[in-house]
């Protein structure tokens, strides 16, 4: 029985790609922020991350028709959604400098970030949509 | 993972496809060459999304660390990339 000399390099090879999917399992930037505004910010970069690998895939002309349609309309339910994040999260930023300006009220601030927290969580699961598409195609 | 590593590992993925692959190799180490290549193709196709994930949580990191929030910079340079991929996917 011949015996493939490279199978100690094989098993080399294997091994780093293990390390390398689990260093993938951990990037978690929402997980990592911790107030408000940095969630809002995580969300919104993981958003555009995927909207970018998911525009790389719609030129490839290895994806079938139907996977481009999902991803076009996953990305059309999500961003008018992100963008109000966006909004909401400028929104904030200008108040704060308000404050700190004592043109206004921490009340104010308050309100803001409560809004801000709303697009989040209105928002989270239209990224989500996204993200599931574009990994199932790259798997 | 940096961005030479993943090349690396998929160009040495590549380069073992290409030896295990000799003529008059059986179906198994054929099969073997066939998926080396596959895999070398997922792991850069993965890398590109990886990297920018990972960037995006180095500057999370960095704002915990220094306690500071995202500015109206940051914020801007996400939306600009936004519209541009925007823009292509609804293009299509």
């Amino acid at each position: 029985m011949s015996r493939n000399p490279f199978r100690h390099l094989q098993a080399v090879v294997w091994l780093a790609l293990a390390v390398a999917l689990s260093a993938c399992a951990t990037i978690n930037p929402i997980g990592t922020a911790q107030t408000a505004e940095q969630k809002a910010y995580a969300a919104y970069g993981t958003f555009v991350v995927f909207e970018e690998e998911a525009a790389k895939l719609v030129q490839s002309s290895e994806v079938p028709p139907d996977v481009k349609e999902n991803l076009k309309r996953a990305d059309a339910v999500a961003k008018p959604a992100a963008d109000a994040l966006v909004a909401a999260a400028r929104q904030v930023l200008m108040v704060r400098k308000q404050l700190e300006s004592g043109a206004t009220t921490d009340d104010k601030l308050r309100l803001a970030i409560e809004n801000l927290n709303r697009w989040y969580f209105d928002t989270l699961p239209k990224i989500q949509a996204l993200v599931t598409l574009v990994e199932k195609e790259k798997a | 993972m940096e961005p030479t590593t993943v090349s690396l590992i998929a160009t040495l993925m590549r380069s073992m496809a290409m030896v295990t692959s000799v003529p008059g190799a059986g179906g198994n180490t054929q099969a073997v060459a066939a998926a080396l290549n596959l895999a070398a193709l997922a792991v850069e196709r993965g890398a590109s999304g990886l990297f920018a994930l990972k960037m995006l949580n180095d500057d999370i990191m960095k704002m915990v660390a220094t306690g500071v929030e995202p500015s109206f910079d940051q914020w801007t340079e996400l939306e600009q990339r936004s519209n541009v991929a925007h823009k292509i996917l609804q293009d299509l």
